[in-house]
């Protein structure tokens, strides 16, 4: 019993340390997700006061693909109130199907 | 298994550091290579070797040890692939899950395998279709390719499965060998040292016997003899209760003779008794005949009484008449003197008549003489009725009283035949009592020839337990004697 719980505590530790690798963002477009149902507006002046620029729309009113120019431009964006920053790859993953 | 374990933990040591090692590759990844930002997968391959590393510290070799730092090996390639998305070696590194998968086989145990494929499967199926980019260099899904990959992953899953199977199967046999041969050893020293120990017991054994004997003999040799000397007075009580018996069945037998004369005296009694009774119902009637016979007298003497006043009564009425004939008789003498006196008046003329008046004077007189005599005899005859009067009373008074004592003879004769009936009841009362005593004396005779006898079977066993004490002791002496040889 105890044998069986550390393994799954393992396997889910194993799966969340690969999920964050995955999601993470690897280059400077990034998708930025706000509370659900969020007015449109709300992402998106999120993204003009973060410094960044809109490059596709994401599907949802409270999802939005953005690009920034400088390093900083992920911690501006959770700093202006982003709930998650992640890989527009995984954006797609996630909501693809929508 | 002890080998199998050894080469566990051997390689459980090495493959920990081995983890760290990769920890190190994906920081010097995330620094030299990543376009991402070097923290998360750094922060996430350091947790994954951090937690695998406290499983196996808490366990060298388990199975949870070994499953756990197989899935970590996993995680740490597959976050060193994340790493290198978009980088054009991002489909070489691929080749390092099958070579950690090979190394994942030092656990010598199929489990670990199947977590190591199971992480990969799971990494390149979920993320295939989440994050293509993230698994391969390409932005659509590309199925053919994680097919490739899968079938490769299974078939060195499979055959590493057999071998670890086959290498743990044989550690397995060989451990059990030398633990057989182990065990025998032990099992050998063990039983040596229990025949040395078995050895000493017997011998202490033997000296406890030794003693035991030496106890037993005396013991034996004392209960003996108080076995002789209960027996010795077992055989005079026997015969003293012989003595006893006899003499009880002697006794018993002169009560039976004793009970039975009385018994027949009693029987005597008891047939005067019923002889009086009948000479008393005898009696008894001969008392009532000489009462009816009284009875009779009585009246008898009553009527004779009557008589005898009536002939007093009519006595005196004779007399009465004589004094009329006497008083006849002188008026007769009177006229008669008259006349004789009226005839010599008249001289010659009177003379015939004269002669017949001097006839009639002396008529008178005879007469008179004749009364006399009778009123003699009446009076003679009163003194007589007179005498009979007082003899009858006395016979009545003499009858009366013969009546009472005929009465209390009756009443006597009444008595003494309850008397008698008592008396013949108390007679039979006594024969039962004689009978019953009869009877007892006989049980009482049978019970003490029974006594006897017991008391002689008692006397042939006593002799039996001192021939069988004797013989006990004669076999205590030579077992003893066998035994302390």
């Amino acid at each position: 019993m105890r044998a069986t719980a550390i393994v799954a505590l393992n396997a889910l530790l194993v799966g969340t340390a690969m999920a964050a690798a995955a999601l993470v963002p690897k280059s400077a477009e990034v998708a930025v997700l706000v509370a659900p149902g969020s007015a449109p507006e709300e992402v998106v002046s999120l993204v003009a006061r973060a410094g960044g620029r809109l490059i596709d729309s994401g599907g949802r009113d409270w999802v939005a693909v953005a690009a920034g120019e400088d390093e900083g431009f992920v911690g501006r964006l959770y700093a202006e109130g982003a709930m998650l920053v992640i890989d527009p790859a995984g954006l797609f993953g996630c909501i693809s199907g929508e | 298994m002890q080998d199998l374990n050894r080469i566990r933990t051997d390689f459980g040591a090495g493959f920990v550091a081995f983890l760290w090692f990769n920890v190190l590759i994906v920081a010097a990844l995330a620094i030299l290579v990543s376009s991402s930002p070097p923290l998360v997968p750094l922060v996430g391959a350091v947790a994954i070797a951090a937690a695998a590393t406290l499983t196996w510290r808490a366990d060298r070799t388990s199975a949870a040890t070994r499953i756990v730092t197989s899935m970590a090996a996993a995680g740490l390639v597959a976050i060193m692939v994340f790493e290198l998305a978009g980088h054009p070696y991002q489909v070489d590194i691929h080749m390092y899950f099958f070579a950690m998968l090979a190394v994942t086989a030092g656990w010598c145990d199929w489990r670990a395998l199947i977590a190591f494929a199971g992480v990969t499967a799971v990494h390149h199926l979920a993320l295939n279709f989440a994050l293509p980019s993230a698994v391969f260099p390409t932005s659509t899904p590309d199925l053919a390719r994680v097919l490739v990959h899968a079938v490769i992953l299974v078939l060195q899953t499979i055959v590493l499965a057999w071998i670890t199977t086959r290498v743990e199967a044989l550690f397995r046999s060989a451990g059990e060998t030398i633990e057989t041969v182990a065990r025998a050893e032990a099992e050998a020293s063990r039983l040596m040292a229990e025949q040395s120990a078995a050895a000493e017991r017997e011998a202490a054994r033997r000296a406890e016997v030794d003693r035991t004997i030496a106890g037993f003999r005396s013991d034996v040799d004392g209960l003996i003899a108080r076995v002789r000397d209960l027996t010795a007075r077992m055989n005079g009580e026997t015969t003293r209760l012989s003595g006893l018996s006899a003499n009880a069945s002697r006794s018993a037998g002169a009560a039976a003779d004793q009970s039975s004369t009385a018994s027949s005296t009693v029987q005597t009694m008891a047939a005067a008794a019923d002889e009086m009774a009948a000479s008393i119902q005898e009696m008894n009637g001969h008392v009532g005949r000489t009462k009816s016979v009284v009875d009779d007298a009585r009246d008898t003497v009553l009527r004779t009484t009557e008589d005898v006043a009536t002939l007093a009564s009519e006595a005196e009425r004779i007399g009465d008449v004589v004094n009329i004939i006497q008083d006849i008789a002188a008026q007769t003498n009177l006229l008669a003197l008259n006349a004789t006196i009226e005839a010599a008046r008249a001289g010659e003329m009177g003379k015939g008549f004269a002669v017949v008046a001097s006839e009639v004077k002396n008529l008178a007189n005879q007469t008179t003489r004749a009364t006399e005599d009778i009123a003699q005899r009446i009076s003679a005859i009163a003194g007589s009725t007179r005498n009979a009067v007082e003899a009858i009373s006395g016979i009545a008074t003499r009858i009366e009283d013969v009546q009472r004592s005929t009465a209390s003879i009756a009443a006597a004769m009444g008595e003494q035949e309850k008397a008698t009936g008592e008396i013949a009841r108390s007679i039979g009362a006594a024969a039962d009592g004689t009978a019953r005593v009869a009877e007892i004396s006989r049980d009482s005779t049978r019970a003490a020839e029974e006594t006897n006898r017991s008391a002689e079977d008692l006397a042939a066993a006593v002799s039996e337990v001192v021939d069988a004490a004797a013989a006990l002791e004669r076999r205590i002496q030579s077992f003893v004697r066998d035994v302390a040889a």
